[in-house]
């Protein structure tokens, strides 16, 4: 990577997500160098799997267009995907980050032709559509993916089909003898932007995610309800494929519990209380909605939304945590059981489809990287005897993506301070 | 010596004469098998069982199990503290753990077992183990596939799990919703396990059997009809409470509903005794109140068939 180039002032974002990006493009808009290091084969994280924003509603595409024009046309930021930090060392303004770059097998010379995933037979699970669709293991991460380049996925190297994905080339792009390089930058002032991942919703046992097919999370609501998810955005459910008119929703689903995330995630309020607007969206009246909920938290400007949603008759409201959920064998419905608080009604409830809105956790243990502070529950304390490196987004804190967007600037702003403290001293 | 040795007490339902009995014989079986000795706690006492949560209060229920623990120290040195009976696995295992959280509550206890003018003080030197888990653990699949000399083809076992061997502390690295190692244990002996026993820790209604048959005989039910309907010949359980609940009442249930089940209830240790090749009576199938005759017929063949 002789092309990267890395001073003392450089500013370093971990992570290429909604935050990360945001902090790439501000940091480098006020005249600072920027790498940005992102693990997966393309930037656009986890907001890039939405099919909508609330509360707006609009489709995240259009965010992230703005974005990433902004960081294309930027020569001051330089993007590295398949880059996974290992290891941060040093002091504010003198960082040494340490890097492994994956192999992509796919060089510069790609055009995104897809002849490569024409020519591979071999499926892998696609992580986009967390794991509810198979796709070629030669890839588009997805269609906005940036960079524009295709992935040959690793377990296809030594096979016949990466040979194959080899030849179907016209553009000499595929490189099959690319392997796995360590490098080090130095960098002023990092921005810790890694974002978040949905709590394993299998170790909410008495909700039998590991067991019954009708039990999703949130997040692949989301890839169901999206137009180009796995159902072409039909609302199906995964046991027989049959269309889910009748849905559960669980709040604090391993949120606020002292038996898996004690802090309240924020968020999964608001996504379930978008999710009835989705169910509406396409059954109109035939749509039902039970968000069953401890407190609904539609934090401030967010009340509106949910007095819309209260308005709406296809969506019920049930004062309930719920204590387990049972499959009805035969039909392969949802039996959600519990109290009704409000009363205190004993209730067993069919449901065709139950979605889990599962809280955040951080994506990656900071602390095997780097010498940060961190909450109890593993988010970087913004104000933590940590140098120069700030947290950005939901490495911070669970936030949404207005808040998360607030949170890169605010990283930016302290950044930029190190590097210019750093550019003064050096003269 | 043995391979292994383990301070143990039978609790009150696997007596002589008491329902459970016949699974201590069956366990006794499967020790010699497995060459496990067994060393009985001399003069232990009740672990308080259901009544110790319900009126007996929270410093008896120690102090009962403590004092067993005590003697076991005293007497079974170095040896991990072995239960059969889920209860006093549950209940023992509780107090251990809450004597080593409260200092205040521990002095309390040795006190009262002072008072008692025996000489004791509970130290919490040992293990509280239940069997299964001395031999998963300690023993593993591997070791306990070996003496199979009648492998238990053909039949097909609904793994009941019931709550006391679940929660709170369960089998480690298992799940409690959807535990597998009654499972494996039946594959290990070479029988069929339910796949998809959506009942295997359903509550069997404890003791309330006794003052709420209602209740307790609607929990039994979903237990017997989920095992049915996924094909199963007989239930096999790991907890005493759960093998008498389910067994004696089918003839209840089926007055009050109009079912007719007649499902043998039997204990992993009956089909381990009996895939190492012991006799009906050697197993304790001799105990059972509907009769477990696939097992017996097995029981009664010569080995290595």
């Amino acid at each position: 990577m002789a092309d990267v180039v890395a001073t003392n002032e450089t500013i370093v974002v971990i992570g290429g997500g909604i935050s990360g990006m945001t902090a790439a493009v501000e940091a480098a808009e006020t005249g600072k160098d920027v790498i940005l290091l992102e693990r997966a084969p393309s930037l656009g994280g986890r907001v890039s799997q939405l099919y909508k924003y609330f509360p707006k509603l609009c489709h995240p595409t259009c965010g992230m267009e703005i974005n990433l024009r902004r960081l294309r046309g930027n020569r001051r930021i330089k993007v590295l995907t398949l880059a996974e930090v290992q290891k941060v060392t040093g002091e504010a303004g003198n960082y040494q980050v340490t890097a492994t770059l994956h192999p992509r097998f796919v060089n510069e010379n790609c055009t995104a032709c897809g002849a490569c995933a024409e020519a591979v037979t071999a499926e892998i699970d696609n992580p986009f559509d967390y794991g509810l669709s198979r796709m070629k293991a030669a890839y588009l991460p997805f269609t906005m993916a940036h960079p524009q380049r295709y992935v040959i996925d690793p377990s296809l190297i030594g096979t016949e089909e990466a040979q194959k994905a080899k030849d179907a080339c016209r553009y000499d792009a595929i490189d099959l003898d690319m392997k796995p390089e360590t490098v080090t930058f130095s960098a002023g002032a990092i921005i810790w932007a890694t974002g978040w991942r949905p709590y394993d919703a299998a170790k909410i046992q008495p909700y039998g995610y590991d067991r019954y097919a009708n039990v999703i999370t949130s997040v692949e609501f989301e890839r169901l309800a999206d137009t180009r998810g796995p159902t072409g955005g039909r609302i199906l459910r995964p046991s027989d494929g049959k269309e889910a008119k009748n849905v559960a929703f669980i709040q604090c689903a391993g949120s606020r519990d002292r038996n898996h995330l004690t802090h309240c995630s924020r968020i999964c309020c608001m996504a379930s209380l978008k999710q009835t607007t989705y169910m509406r969206e396409r059954f109109g009246d035939d749509a039902q909605s039970s968000i069953y909920y401890i407190d609904i938290r539609a934090i401030d400007r967010f009340e509106d939304f949910y007095q819309k949603v209260q308005a709406d008759s296809t969506v019920k409201f049930i004062k309930s945590k719920v204590a387990n959920i049972t499959e009805d064998e035969a039909t392969g419905d949802v039996i959600l059981h519990g109290v009704d608080t409000e009363g205190y009604h004993r209730y067993d409830n069919r449901h065709d489809l139950c979605v889990l809105a599962v809280g955040m956790e951080p994506s990656v243990d900071v602390r095997r990287i780097a010498d940060v502070a961190v909450d109890a529950s593993g988010f970087i304390e913004v104000n933590g005897p940590n140098g120069a490196i700030f947290g950005a987004g939901c490495a911070a804190n669970a936030l949404d993506v207005n808040r998360s967007v607030q949170s890169a600037t605010a990283s930016v702003l302290r950044a930029v301070q190190v590097v210019n403290r750093v550019a003064k001293a050096e003269g | 010596m043995a391979r292994k040795e383990y301070s143990f007490y039978p609790g009150c339902s696997s007596e002589r004469l008491t329902s459970a009995s016949n699974y201590m014989v069956s366990v006794e079986a499967m020790c010699k098998t497995l060459d496990v000795k067994l060393n009985e706690i001399p003069d232990w006492n009740c672990c308080g069982a259901s009544i110790g949560y319900a009126e007996g209060g929270e410093l008896p229920r120690h102090v009962m199990n403590a004092r067993n623990l005590a003697i076991s120290e005293q007497v079974n040195k170095g040896q991990d503290v072995v239960a059969t009976c889920a209860a006093c696995w549950l209940g023992a295992r509780e107090t251990k753990d809450r004597l080593a959280d409260d200092p205040g509550l521990l002095a309390e206890t040795n006190e009262a077992l002072r008072e008692a003018g025996m000489n004791l003080e509970y130290k919490g030197e040992q293990q509280v183990r239940h069997m299964v888990e001395v031999l998963i653990e300690d023993l593993g699949y591997d070791e306990l596939k070996k003496p199979v000399v009648k492998p238990l083809e053909g039949i097909k076992f609904a793994g009941y799990v019931g709550c006391q061997t679940n929660r709170p502390f369960g089998i480690a690295g298992e799940s409690f919703e959807n535990p597998k190692y009654l499972d494996k244990l039946v594959e290990v002996m070479g029988a069929e396990p339910v796949e998809k026993y959506d009942q295997k820790v359903t509550c069997c209604g404890g003791a309330l059997a006794f003052s709420e048959p209602e209740k307790s005989q609607a929990q039994i039910k979903k237990i017997i009809e989920s095992a049915y309907d996924h094909g199963a010949e007989m239930i096999v359980t790991p907890c005493p409470v759960c093998q008498m609940n389910v067994e004696v009442y089918q003839g209840q249930i089926n007055k009050r509903y109009g079912t007719k089940f007649n499902i043998p209830v039997t204990y992993y240790s009956q089909l381990m005794a009996v895939a190492y090749g012991a006799s009906a009576k050697e197993a304790g199938l001799d105990g059972q109140v509907i009769r477990a005759r696939k097992l017996e017929e097995i029981a009664a063949k010569s080995a290595g068939r």
